[in-house]
């Protein structure tokens, strides 16, 4: 009974607005209040109601009453509903006065540190400039070899120090090297921060980028913490249905070493155009510390171990936001900042 | 690394397809790039990560895909009869760090032509051109052994065989048709003439095997990793030979492919094995067994393997192993796998044949640890980016070099850091000013702009101070607007972040610069921690953002060292407001901060805050002036000020402002 009440309220209200004439208002009038109305007819009919809906539909059918006739009053006076006279057009809006917004890259750095504080890792944000002996010589990366392809890096015209040329740090792993010259373990650390390669600007390179590098070294830990470490990331950002998968692979400084690939979370796996049919996207690089890098930072490697990853902040919120240009983040267009609003930083 | 799938067959026993063994070799560390068909054959790409040499040849291959299906490698060496010492040619090293040992085999009579149709299709499959049967053997067995190899021609080397640095100036036209000149960072074949080969890189034009040749001189040699890198980067070339130098090459296999190309020649192309002549010491692979405790193999792994499957595992690796004690194994790697040298290499060829997957996953406890000083700046760089953005402001991240004509604006030229090898020549500065970074995001906007600017960036600037380079933290805001007043919204945020972090209200002065019309120094607590200001036109007119900008830039360290953090309650007056209206006029040489100074100097100890409701300008006024409607606000913190009292009080500050000439009450 108050459904059908609510849809003849509602079909009435349209035809109301509807009306241009007077002539057909009083018209449509009567129909809707009238002897012969809709609402006279449950009018007639609440005498066989049941005690109990008899005072609920006799409330709906007299605020049906009220209700249609401000409207007809309302429209006879020129007006498309009950307005006061005072009443300003609430259907405007302003123009401008949109929400700020901060970075993408910063929001998926802040998500990601998140994740990792709950594993009680601490945040240390190191230094862009570097020197040789920091980025290369502590991390196992000697002078003339080919592991240094990897690593092409911007020199700067100033003075060597004691640690050789200064530089543009080309990954965050320095400030692994800092942090275990004046830590002693146990630790933990995870290293947000840019990193500077010179490769050539196209739609996936860039020569400014950020990377998240973590570690962590105690007397016992050992390769299955790493595995878990990086599980429980990999389900708190991409979902707690990927599946993750270690393929051995060659960092100079990590013993055993692998990267990682997440099972697609755009197909389940099955093979579509993001993860190149293959079911894997390769997100991050890790491994066992090399006893050399430890030696190098003062921690004896027969006393300790510890696990080190590095990831790429760009291709996980790419992956992640289905970005398909670098080069979109550097840009800062309006039109792509004001798409990302994290509410939790 | 490309291949044949056919090919490797020939000297490992396959039971699994082309796709399955793709997919094997990835799972093992050895990524499969690509797989494509090539008729009844399959072509395979697979990456060989830098600690791997031994696998840029089908022989290291073979051990490698013999170990994960559990097959046994067939790779046998072709063997020749062994050429007598030749007198005819000899080989001079100048250096044996260098070239630690040459070796020159002769063959003479050769018919130069096509290679036969199965090794052009071999060698095709693997990226190389086919181009002759002498060429083709040499490359065919770099293939198959990795060892790279080089013939020239004979009768074009005048006398004996130099390895030497190049002098400087020195002159090669090589084998890709340019030329070029070299210095003492080449390393060179010279003969006693002249140059005829960059050593490992790429031979010289004027030796090359034509369809005129007859006799060959098969080089095979060892090179300075570092000299080739260093060389073939100078020279602006990687071939197939130097990649291979640059990573390391097995020794033993040097004469197996010198021998076998050998071979390849005298059965391709005819000819004799004349003799050959060597220099130098081919280093010895001396390689004891190490020790592997397989406890401490599982608790870096964290995995449970029994000492019988890590030996087996090993074995797989064609390591030689003994059981030493019920925990540890002596394992003696193979000549080919150089990269396992210690305990932990072993680790990872266990780990890694074992399967990564099948180790188990564990959360490690790391206990509590206090707060660091750099938690607490990245903490807080973050509670700056909510501020902002409720202030609506876009965080961006803009590309951080800097092109000379930004750069040009830096006053203080000695502090810019230069980039030694820039990836464009003119952008080639780091940036002193975050600002300075930031013209190129403002100019894009501007383009499509359909709101305001306002844009904030957490970033590094640096510079060079005495001597060395400097970095530092700061924030910068960016705000465009049509006329010079919008400067206010600028203001306005900044006062906002002060009053908010710091818990008062900043102090500003005015500060000159040529990069700013007007500017303003931001002090909080005594402390100048950075400016504001309005871009200036010059600056400007260069840039073809048709609207003004507004900066500022703070020091980050400083602002934190204000930032109160969660401050206590502090009791506020429940007594009410007295409100007093003045209008003066100031003349505009005079600024309103003075104004506002004179006035809180002189006004009791209840005047609570001074505002500005209305300023004007106009003829009615007068030129030069300017005026002001100001809102007191009078408020005790102990009692209910009376009218009178207040209006004595207001009565005697409006006459001691009317005291100043350059004030009138109005």
């Amino acid at each position: 009974m108050t459904e059908a009440l609510k849809k003849f309220l509602r079909e009435a209200e349209q035809k109301i607005r509807a009306v241009v004439s007077e002539e057909e208002l009083e018209k449509l009038k009567s129909e809707l209040l009238g002897r012969k109305s809709f609402l006279a007819e449950i009018a007639a009919g609440m005498k066989s109601l049941p005690a109990e809906s008899r005072a609920e539909v006799g409330r709906l059918l007299n605020e049906a009453k009220h209700t249609l006739t401000a409207l007809i009053e309302g429209k006879k006076s020129g007006n498309t509903g009950a307005v006061k006279k005072d009443a300003v057009d609430i259907t405007l809006s302003l123009p401008g006065q949109l929400p700020g917004s901060i970075h993408p890259i910063s929001s998926m750095i802040a998500r990601i540190c998140g994740v990792f504080k709950e594993l009680r890792f601490s945040i240390y944000e190191g230094n862009e400039v570097e020197d040789e002996c920091h980025n290369f010589e502590a991390l196992n990366i000697p002078k003339d070899h080919p592991s240094r392809d990897d690593f092409d890096t911007f020199f700067l015209n100033v003075k060597e120090g004691s640690g050789g040329k200064f530089l543009l740090r080309s990954h965050t792993s320095p400030s692994q090297i800092r942090l275990m010259q004046k830590s002693s373990p146990p630790f933990a650390y995870l290293v947000p921060g840019k990193v500077y390669r010179p490769d050539a600007v196209d739609a996936s390179h860039s020569y400014v980028f950020h990377q998240i590098e973590g570690f962590a070294v105690d007397k016992t830990i050992n390769f299955s913490h790493l595995k878990g470490v990086l599980y429980h990331f990999a389900r708190k950002v991409f979902g707690d249905d990927v599946r993750l998968r270690f393929r051995p692979h060659f960092f100079p400084f990590t013993e055993p070493s692998a990267e990682v690939d997440v099972s697609c979370f755009i197909c389940g796996g099955k093979g579509c155009s993001v993860c190149s049919r293959k079911g894997w996207l390769e997100i991050l690089g890790c491994g066992m510390i090399h006893p050399n890098v430890l030696n190098y930072s003062g921690i004896d490697p027969g006393e300790f171990q510890g696990f080190a990853f590095g990831m790429g902040v760009e291709r996980i919120t790419m992956l992640k936001l289905g970005i398909d240009d670098i080069r979109l983040f550097f840009e800062n267009d309006i039109r792509f900042l004001r798409q990302f609003y994290e509410v939790q930083l | 690394m490309k291949f044949s799938f056919n090919f490797l067959k020939e000297f490992v026993p396959l039971s699994v397809g082309p796709q399955e063994l793709a997919q094997q070799l990835t799972v093992a560390g050895i990524e499969a790039v690509s797989l494509q068909r090539a008729g009844d054959d399959w072509i395979l790409e697979v990456e060989i990560t830098a600690n791997r040499p031994d696998l840029l040849s089908i022989a290291g291959l073979s051990y490698e895909v013999a170990g994960i299906v559990r097959s046994a490698s067939r790779i046998t060496r072709v063997k020749i009869k062994e050429p007598a010492q030749t007198k005819a040619v000899a080989i001079h090293l100048e250096d044996r760090k260098d070239c630690p040992y040459y070796r020159a085999v002769l063959v003479e009579g050769v018919n130069v032509a096509d290679a036969p149709a199965r090794m052009r299709e071999v060698i095709a499959k693997s990226g190389f051109l086919p181009i002759n049967n002498v060429v083709d053997s040499t490359n065919y067995c770099m293939l198959k052994w990795g060892h790279p190899l080089h013939a020239f021609d004979r009768d074009k080397i005048k006398g004996d065989i130099f390895v030497r640095r190049a002098r400087e100036g020195e002159k090669l036209f090589c084998l890709d048709n340019k030329g070029r000149i070299l210095s003492p960072q080449n390393l060179v074949i010279a003969d006693q003439e002249k140059v005829i080969a960059l050593a490992g890189i790429i031979g010289g034009k004027e030796t090359e095997i034509t369809l005129a040749t007859r006799n060959v001189l098969l080089e095979a040699a060892l090179f300075s990793k570092g000299v080739i890198r260093a060389g073939r980067r100078k020279a602006g070339v990687s071939t197939e030979s130097s990649y291979r130098f640059e990573r390391d090459v097995v020794e033993r296999y040097l004469g197996y492919a010198q021998d076998e190309a050998a071979a390849c020649i005298q059965e391709s192309a005819g000819g004799i094995i004349t003799g050959s002549v060597a220099a130098g010491v081919l280093p010895e692979e001396k390689r004891g067994p190490i020790s592997l405790s397989v406890e401490k193999l599982n608790a870096y792994l964290g995995s449970g393997i029994d000492r019988r499957t890590a030996q087996q595992l090993l074995e797989h690796t064609q390591c030689d192993v003994a059981v030493h004690d019920k925990d540890t194994l002596m394992v003696t790697p193979p000549f080919f796998r150089k990269d396992i040298r210690r305990e932990v290499d072993l680790y990872e060829e266990v780990a890694r044949r074992y399967g990564y997957d099948n180790i188990p996953l564990e959360i490690p406890s790391f206990g509590l640890a206090a707060e660091t000083e750099a938690e607490r700046t990245y903490a807080f760089k973050n509670t700056l980016r909510v501020f902002l953005r409720g202030e609506r402001l876009r965080e961006i991240i803009p590309y951080s070099f800097l092109d000379e004509r930004a750069a040009a604006h830096e006053k203080n030229k000695e502090q810019l850091v230069e980039i030694a090898n820039p990836l464009k020549s003119n952008e080639r500065f780091l940036r002193t000013h975050l600002y300075l970074s930031a013209f190129e995001v403002l100019r894009h906007n501007a383009r499509n702009l359909r709101e305001e600017m306002r844009f904030f960036e957490i970033g590094e600037v640096m510079y060079r101070e005495r001597g060395s380079c400097r970095e530092k933290t700061r924030l910068g805001i960016y705000f465009s607007g049509k006329g010079k007043e919008h400067f206010f919204l600028l203001k306005k945020v900044v006062e906002n972040l002060m009053e908010v972090f710091c818990g008062e209200k900043a102090c500003f002065s005015e500060q000159p610069d040529n990069f700013f019309s007007q500017a303003l120094r931001i002090e909080i607590k005594d402390t100048a921690i950075g400016f504001l200001g309005i871009v200036d036109d010059t600056v400007l007119s260069g840039l073809d953002i048709p609207q003004q900008l507004f900066f500022a830039e703070i020091e980050l360290d400083l602002l934190q060292r204000a930032y109160t953090g969660t401050r206590g309650y502090r009791a506020f007056s429940r007594f009410p407001e007295v409100v007093r209206d003045i209008s003066i006029a100031v003349k505009s040489t005079r600024t309103f901060a003075s104004v506002q100074q004179k006035i809180s100097g002189h006004a009791p100890a209840y005047l609570k805050e001074t505002t500005v409701v209305e300023t004007y300008q106009g003829e009615k006024l007068g030129k030069d002036v300017r005026g002001y409607t100001l809102r007191l606000i009078y408020q005790s913190d102990e009692k209910t000020l009376s009218s009178e009292e207040v209006d004595a009080a207001h009565n005697k500050l409006r006459a001691f402002l009317a005291e100043d000439t350059d004030i009138m009450l109005r």
